[in-house]
């Protein structure tokens, strides 16, 4: 009677079993798909989805007006979460898990007087997290935000900018977005 | 049977030569345990433990130094037992990354230009060498007479020892100290809600490996 091993099912004989061509087949080939399994395992953990987008200029922001950010640049994506000529103001989930989303953004106010300036995360519309500051007046600023999403398949994070003051509108200097898995689902 | 010295695959000696059949379990066995940790390994890489706690009840009567408390599980993945009701760094040898998100709004008139301060502090478990708080990350800001309230945002990277060697991190629990000088208390807001998060980033031999 043969048995086989509790992970990867490779066969190999018992006292008793005749052993021929095929025992030793059956036992390479079990080895070889097992180190195949690994080895998807492997390129998974070392290709886990991660997509960065960024922005050097081209938009403007009038004040007073929440405004997703629009990206022209694609830093890096390795699994279809960025789709710019389409939809450049997002990044849209193609794999379920938690995700580390995080945006920066430096806003060239040179013109224009700042009273506040806030940027978001969003989820599906919905914002998550959020970073704002009043304390910096008519300066070339810049803000960063950062949190954790639990994402199902075709969810969309946003960027999203916010300032009040007057004149402008804001141009966007720089600003990049990026996510990133660190977890499956439960 | 012999084996080899690093991964202990056995190969047939002078004494068991024509045990073919023992030569094949042995090698089998052995393959497979050690590919299963390997493909463990690979897994939890990309699966790290992760917890997040929100708030779905505004806190209100934030004065000067008080602690936000009232915080529930959100979402969380791998993490190692069941995952605290309280914001918790997971009792892993490590590095992890933790924030704090929070939005807090004056209950009253602004005092113009005051600021406005959170503290990320990690308590040491029972039992630690050392009980004092531990304060591992600051955002600060100053809220002018929008009245809008403040965003404030603090997140970095800590390394616990775990529980096999207690330090003042190992395990512990995450509080939120506030801190301004408003003449009146600050409430916080739902629209984020205040968020608390924690994500274990690897051992540190992981960590050289990929730097």
């Amino acid at each position: 009677m043969f048995a086989t091993t509790p992970n990867f099912e490779i066969r190999y004989p018992c006292a008793g079993d005749t052993i021929d061509c095929d025992t030793f087949a059956n036992f390479t080939n079990d080895i070889q798909a097992a180190l195949d399994a690994v080895a998807v395992s492997e390129t998974a953990a070392l290709n886990r989805p991660n997509a960065k987008i960024t922005e050097n200029g081209a938009q403007t922001i009038a004040f007073n007006t929440t405004t997703d950010i629009q990206f022209h640049i694609e830093e890096y994506d390795n699994n279809g979460m960025a789709d710019l000529a389409v939809n450049n103001e997002r990044l849209t989930i193609q794999t379920a898990g938690i995700y580390m989303a995080e945006a920066y953004m430096s806003g060239n106010s040179s013109f224009t007087t700042v009273s506040s300036q806030a940027i978001a995360l969003s989820q599906n519309g919905t914002i998550r997290y959020r970073k704002k500051d009043s304390n910096r007046s008519n300066l070339t600023s810049s803000i960063h935000v950062v949190g954790l999403f639990n994402c199902l398949v075709g969810d969309v994070l946003r960027a999203v900018y916010l300032w009040t003051g007057s004149g402008g509108p804001e141009g966007v200097f720089s600003c990049e977005f990026q996510a990133r898995l660190v977890s499956l689902p439960d | 049977m012999l084996f080899t010295p690093l991964q202990n695959l056995p190969c047939l000696s002078n004494e068991d030569y024509s045990a073919w059949a023992l030569y094949m379990k042995c090698l089998g066995l052995q393959v497979d345990e050690t590919l299963a940790q390997q493909m463990a390994s690979f897994e939890s890489v990309r699966n790290r433990p992760t917890a997040v706690w929100t708030s779905s009840s505004v806190q209100t009567n934030i004065f000067d130094g008080s602690f936000l408390s009232v915080f529930e599980v959100a979402f969380s993945a791998n993490w190692p037992g069941a995952v605290p009701t309280s914001p918790t760094v997971g009792n892993l040898r490590g590095w992890w990354m933790v924030g704090l998100n929070v939005n807090l709004i004056s209950s009253g008139a602004v005092t113009i230009n005051t600021y406005r301060r959170i503290d990320l502090t990690i308590s040491p478990p029972i039992g630690a060498p050392s009980s004092t708080p531990e304060t591992v990350f600051t955002d600060n800001t100053w809220e002018s007479n929008t009245a809008n309230g403040e965003n404030l945002l603090a997140a970095g990277t800590l390394y616990t020892t775990g529980s096999d060697s207690p330090s003042n991190s190992a395990g512990g629990a995450i509080f939120t100290a506030v801190h301004h000088n408003n003449a009146v208390s600050l409430n916080t807001t739902l629209t984020p809600a205040p968020t608390i998060w924690a994500t274990y980033l690897g051992d540190t031999p992981e960590i050289q490996a990929v730097s």
